[in-house]
């Protein structure tokens, strides 16, 4: 890998005659308009930090015994706890429809590797099955429905 | 530490698009079965109960979704709240906010290879 690009290569050595206005933020960031959306999904990310540490405190549990499996989900059962996964069971499907519904074809190349991008309107209906199919398969597993 | 970070971007984004993946498809099942259903005892007896939850959870495949539904999300995680964080702060706080995320999520990803390893 070469070096890295210098976004300032290309700037005049003297400042030129044309004044420029100073960047500002649009007057509705970050709580109006497109940005209240925008905003609520990057702030979806602290349910995926929190969450993650909540499956790896499932994880200790398990490996500690059936005293410590029973005592987390003793724990789980507090008002706090639920009201949290509430909202993270929220916040992962505001995040699920954005991404998948909306964000992820906007995001696909004209080619992706040696094959042409498939239509547009593909995406949806196939990127929903996949996430019906995920939550059929983990509900049919957890819920005791295969041996 | 920003030529590292900039020569992993491709890394990081890689581990950002699979942890919405997993937090998209996987994660509502999850935390509404486990930390809803089960507590509350919606759920089958025994569905649930330690000896099945720990044949689950200690079967290869279950080790790697257990991995997976860990370390990916909370990469996604790292990457989406520094993005927020210079959305909100600009950019001249990413030369801490970027170091303490990703570092953050390479800590989480050691402990959880560990702690699913001791299953």
């Amino acid at each position: 890998m070469g070096r890295f690009a210098d976004p300032q290569a290309m700037s005049p050595a003297r400042p030129g005659r044309t004044r420029t206005a100073p960047p500002v933020m649009p007057a509705e960031f970050p709580t109006r308009g497109n940005y209240r959306t925008y905003m609520l999904f990057g702030a979806c990310c602290v349910f995926f930090l929190l969450s993650s540490l909540l499956f790896l405190r499932v994880v200790d549990a398990l490996a500690a015994g059936p005293d410590a499996w029973d005592e987390l989900l003793r724990e789980f059962r507090h008002p706090l706890y639920l009201a949290y996964n509430v909202a993270a069971l929220a916040g992962f499907l505001f995040t699920a429809r954005r991404f998948l519904f909306q964000l992820f074809a906007k995001s696909q190349p004209p080619r992706i590797g040696p094959l042409p991008r498939p239509p547009l309107a593909l995406f949806p209906p196939l990127l929903g099955a996949a996430w019906l199919a995920a939550t059929a398969l983990v509900f049919c597993i957890l819920w005791g429905a295969f041996p | 530490m920003k030529h590292l970070i900039l020569r992993l971007e491709p890394v990081i984004w890689a581990l950002f698009g699979a942890g919405f993946f997993v937090g998209c498809l996987l994660m509502p099942a999850f935390i509404f079965t486990v930390c809803i259903a089960a507590p509350l005892g919606w759920l089958p007896a025994d569905a649930l109960s330690y000896e099945r939850a720990h044949a689950l959870a200690t079967h290869p495949l279950g080790k790697l979704v257990l991995l997976a539904l860990i370390v990916l999300p909370f990469w996604n995680g790292a990457n989406h709240l520094r993005h927020f964080v210079i959305d909100l702060r600009g950019i001249r706080s990413d030369g801490i906010v970027a170091p303490a995320c990703y570092g953050a999520a390479l800590v989480v990803t050691g402990i959880a290879v560990l702690a699913i390893g001791k299953l």
